[in-house]
């Protein structure tokens, strides 16, 4: 059996800590711990301008700032770069979707039926402890080298963190309920409906961040294998020429990415769970 | 809504010779209960208190249909209890409520998952169970932001909105602080001289037996069996003058007699096993 990652549901144990006690205290700290963040950032990023304008470390290993910020905005104006993020974008739009896709409904019935779950359950403990990467020529085998290829390592890669997750959200229903719910006599389908189904949501948010970062690692991988279009293949023939400036664009616009949609997430699961704060 | 014959007009309730072996392989069997029987009449209170493994939640969650008997049989106006049935609701130890549930949503959920009464009498019960137990200001609050006292109070709020027969409450204010419990215990006793359920009342307190009941069973632990039965005569709703009352005080000195000085012999190791492997 293979355990998933545990909502942040858990971290509600300590609310009673936090939140009753000091908001404007809590705010305070938080404005803090931002404006000391904002600084290190800003002292990072004028050490490292200084770095290579003093030619302390060889600016061709490190490029700077200023480099790369020019070199965005010439990729910007002659289409390089929205070729590029719009062809990665398509593959992580359509690989996550594909992920959901199979991995909730699977998920969900994986942790209802126990006969489902002894079934698969060896496959995907195998396949998730494999490092998917070692599948890369093997998937290139067998769908060429274009964007079914790309398509299915990203799947590989965010499939399994959703996929695991949803089955412990079934799973964790809590006894006690299921005991309340027995003793009104409830249908197993009414069960599923007002426990499981909502009981899980925590866990399936929870995977779908897991979900997002590991399709993101895929689409670069991907793109390091599979043809010569989006950001990771950029991020490939940029270090081949020794292009920097060019490479770092492409790492900061997959990390940009990553911390724009993780954040979305938190959102959304603000949204979905309120009787978790 | 169309309930089963009674046989005898009277007996809301009755137990008999209920027996419940846990088998335990070489270690011997643990008998819960040994030979119980007991009549609870229609709208009176019983409450049935004894030392912890006197195995009293036992006789409950069996009443309630959620335990099967080793031996003997339990009925409900005549009819034997074989699962959980609409004339009979819960109310556990745990409030047990849904987290993704307001208040009202929760009192709604024995009547939805038993699928009795029509969406507007649904909301008409709610509206009464509300008040009954005090949350009208609270229907719209999710569980996380209620005390434990007023989770306890929709827990019982949800079983009265299914206006159950019998009402069969499990140590529901164990958990609760001094306070907060007294005033909990006042006002089951008025709700149950309101609504005129059969209530039986399993506690481990022996002040709570006393304020609640119309009798009082008192159970031995290991094999579990009814010792004795008080009988309080007192009419109901009693307030916190009978608390300090010549009777409330004799019967609570005699009741801790029969607990923990029984004339009976019990077997010296304390393990309540019975027969051997």
């Amino acid at each position: 059996m293979v355990t998933g990652t545990l909502p942040p549901q858990q971290a509600a144990a300590t609310k009673a800590l936090g939140a009753g006690g000091g908001g404007i205290r809590a705010l305070a700290a938080r404005q803090q711990r931002k404006l000391i963040g904002t600084a290190s950032v800003t002292v990072f990023v004028i050490l490292w301008q200084l770095s290579a304008d003093r030619e302390w470390i060889n600016p061709l290993f490190t490029s700077s700032p200023t480099a790369i910020v020019s070199a965005a905005r010439e990729m910007w104006t002659n289409g390089q770069l929205g070729t590029n993020v719009r062809s990665s974008a398509e593959l992580f739009a359509v690989g996550f979707v594909v992920s959901i896709l199979i991995a909730i409904p699977l998920g969900i019935a994986m942790g209802w039926y126990r006969w489902l779950d002894a079934i698969v359950d060896p496959f995907v403990s195998m396949l998730y402890a494999t490092p998917r990467i070692a599948l890369i020529p093997l998937v290139l085998v067998w769908a060429g080298i274009g964007f079914e290829s790309r398509l299915i390592v990203v799947v590989l890669a965010a499939v399994f963190p959703l996929l695991i997750n949803t089955i412990a959200g079934v799973r964790a229903t809590d006894p006690d309920l299921l005991r309340v719910a027995r003793s009104f006599q409830a249908s197993d389908l009414a069960i599923f409906r007002t426990l499981v189904l909502p009981g899980s949501v925590p866990f399936i948010v929870s995977g779908l961040r897991h979900a997002i970062n590991q399709a993101l690692i895929g689409v670069v991988v991907a793109e390091f294998f599979g043809g010569n279009v989006g950001i990771g293949a950029l991020i490939t023939s940029a270090g081949l020429e020794l292009r920097t400036d060019v490479a770092f664009v492409g790492v900061f616009i997959v990390a940009g990415t990553a911390m724009v949609l993780t954040g979305a997430l938190r959102y959304l699961e603000r949204k979905l769970t309120p009787w978790q704060d | 809504m169309a309930t089963a014959e009674v046989t005898s007009p009277d007996a809301a309730l009755v137990v008999e010779s209920a027996n419940k072996v846990f088998p335990r392989g070489k270690g011997g069997d643990l008998q819960v209960l040994q030979d119980v029987s007991l009549t609870v009449a229609k709208g009176e209170v019983v409450t049935i208190v004894g030392p912890s493994g006197c195995g009293k939640s036992t006789l409950l969650t069996a009443c309630a249909g959620l335990t099967k008997l080793t031996s003997g049989r339990i009925l409900v106006h005549g009819k034997e209890v074989r699962r959980p049935g609409p004339e009979r609701s819960v109310v556990f130890q745990h409030a047990s409520l849904l987290p993704w549930r307001s208040v009202r949503g929760n009192i709604a959920y024995g009547m939805e998952m038993q699928r009795s009464a029509s969406k507007g009498e649904r909301k008409e019960r709610v509206d009464w169970a509300l008040e009954l137990v005090g949350l009208e200001n609270f229907a719209d609050s999710y569980p996380n932001q209620l005390s434990g006292g007023m989770q306890q109070r929709v827990n019982l709020g949800r079983a009265l909105a299914t206006r159950p027969e019998v009402l069969l409450m499990d140590e529901p204010f164990g958990a609760l602080d001094a306070m907060t419990k007294t005033r909990l215990q006042l006002e089951v006793s008025k709700i149950s001289s309101e609504t005129k359920a059969t209530i039986i009342f399993v506690t481990h307190d022996i002040e709570e037996a006393v304020l609640l009941g119309d009798r009082v069973v008192v159970m031995s632990a290991r094999p579990g069996r009814i010792s004795r039965i008080f009988d309080v005569a007192t009419p109901r709703p009693r307030g916190d003058d009978f608390a300090e009352s010549e009777t409330f005080v004799s019967l609570r000195r005699e009741i801790r007699l029969c607990i923990y000085a029984p004339d009976d012999q019990r077997d010296p190791a304390g393990m309540g096993l019975v027969g051997s492997g």
